[in-house]
């Protein structure tokens, strides 16, 4: 599907993403993911959409359904924050309702009752932290669901 | 009308390519039961400024309103051909019918009026009395009675006035001259005012009309995702304030804020990312989430027992970066 020159932009574009990460905002236990195997959890062979990062952000990112009784509890000792995945997207980029699914289609589901004590709720819902590069290399970051969660601060 | 409808269906007026209710009882059941609020914009013809409370009609969003045109709960209606008709349909004796209510409504006020105004005068006589200024000019005293003669007549060709002017519109004069009657209280030829509100019409109802060819027919996607989330619960409403296609309400609108900015696409149609930032950057500003949805069209392999299925994606800022 993709050709080469354009496989290629894609991983310059993920080398960009990937030092800001890492170096801005201080990301650790960093992956780069490749393939379907790449993906814990994942059986199958082939190419990723597009190439992405898994790695752990320094601070939990929100939780659509924070834990409100722990929180306060368990503050000197705070549990590692979630590993995210990352997908570094160009600003001048165009992409379709399609390309964003099949992105999410090649995540595993997060299995959130465990850790987060939801009813499979928003917890449960994949999301992929996009990482949008413009021309001088600043980078955004957005949070991306599949399916409707609730915004945070609502 | 066909009889089959189990229960009388909401008329929606189709007036200049708008989808308007005018009916309350409508309006509260488009809330109730169809979580629709639509958008009230009716003004007082004197002061349309005054728009922080607008009344009837309302409006619905195309989506809306062939929603409900599929679902069997409205009908559209072409409003210029249905009052054409309606007022074609009246007959002689429904004429005589709102005259005569016309008439004694008339009669009524005028009484009110009039007793309202002797009463204004005794009571301004009394308390002139009360403060002594009435003692200084006893001789005024039959002058005053002929004053309030002259306020009563001066009053009743006020009102006359009044109504010889209103009443030049439209159909009014063709109904005015079929009521003979001469008034019992003054015996001048009057004029009447029949305003051709539906409501006045009463039993000889305009919520029969043939159905109109108007159908709502707006973009599929936008429907396809206007009809998911309202089959949800949601409250949508027109995007316009936040520059999206629906703001989501996961409730009455006056019980909750919004938690969607939506916009619907096709599954191939291409988003700028930069779209994706900015309705990510304004909808966290504004404490909701930016919604990018649509009718997922299955690849080949893929096996979807349900059919097409919309699918939805959530935007917000990540908090950094």
């Amino acid at each position: 599907m993709t050709t080469t020159t354009e496989t290629s932009d894609l991983l310059g574009l993920r080398s960009v993403v990937l030092s800001n990460l890492q170096h801005q905002h201080y990301w650790t236990d960093i992956k780069l993911l490749n393939t379907k195997v790449d993906i814990e959890e994942s059986t199958e062979d082939g190419p990723l959409p597009r190439p992405m990062i898994y790695g752990r952000p320094p601070e939990q990112l929100y939780n659509p359904e924070p834990a409100s009784s722990t929180n306060e509890s368990s503050s000197p000792e705070k549990p590692p924050a979630d590993k995210e995945y990352v997908l570094p997207v160009h600003l001048t980029e165009k992409l379709s309702l399609r390309t964003w699914a099949s992105v999410f289609d090649n995540l595993p589901t997060p299995s959130g009752e465990a850790i987060r004590g939801g009813e499979g709720g928003d917890a449960n819902k994949k999301r992929v932290v996009v990482a949008v590069v413009s021309g001088d290399s600043t980078v955004v970051y957005y949070i991306m669901h599949d399916g409707i969660v609730k915004p945070r601060q609502n | 009308m066909a009889d089959d409808a189990p229960e009388p269906r909401i008329c929606i007026n189709h007036v200049a390519g708008r989808y308007l209710v005018y009916d309350v009882n409508d309006i509260a059941s488009l809330r109730t039961t169809w979580h629709m609020c639509g958008t009230l914009f009716g003004t007082l013809p004197q002061a349309q400024q005054q728009n922080i409370f607008l009344g009837l009609p309302l409006e619905l969003m195309q989506e809306e309103a062939r929603l409900l045109v599929d679902q069997r709960a409205a009908i559209i209606v072409d409003d210029s051909l249905a009052h054409r008709d309606a007022i074609k349909a009246l007959s002689e004796t429904d004429k005589a019918d709102i005259l005569a209510l016309k008439i004694q409504e008339q009669d009524k006020l005028m009484l009110a009026n009039r007793e309202e105004s002797i009463k204004r005068k005794e009571a301004a006589i009394e308390n002139a009395k009360a403060s002594g200024k009435w003692k200084t000019k006893p001789a005024k005293a039959p002058e005053a009675t002929t004053s309030k003669a002259e306020e009563i007549s001066l009053f009743a060709t006020m009102s006359d006035t009044v109504t010889e002017d209103a009443s030049g519109s439209g159909g009014g004069e063709e109904l005015a001259s079929t009521g003979q009657r001469t008034s019992p209280d003054d015996g001048n030829q009057r004029q009447y005012i029949i305003p051709m509100a539906s409501s006045a019409i009463g039993p000889h109802s305009l919520r029969l009309p043939k159905e109109s060819e108007h159908i709502p027919n707006p973009p599929d996607a936008r429907y396809q995702v206007y009809k998911y989330l309202q089959s949800l619960g949601y409250f949508m409403s027109p995007g316009l304030r936040f520059g999206c296609q629906f703001v989501a309400y996961p409730g009455d609108p006056l019980r909750f804020h919004s938690h969607f900015l939506v916009k619907s696409l096709q599954w191939d149609e291409e988003l700028s990312v930069l779209d994706l930032v900015g309705g990510g950057r304004l909808g966290t500003g504004v404490k909701k989430a930016w919604m990018m949805a649509g009718l997922e069209e299955g690849d080949a392999e893929a096996d979807e027992p349900e059919g097409p299925s919309v699918r939805t994606f959530c935007v917000e800022w990540a908090g950094f970066g």
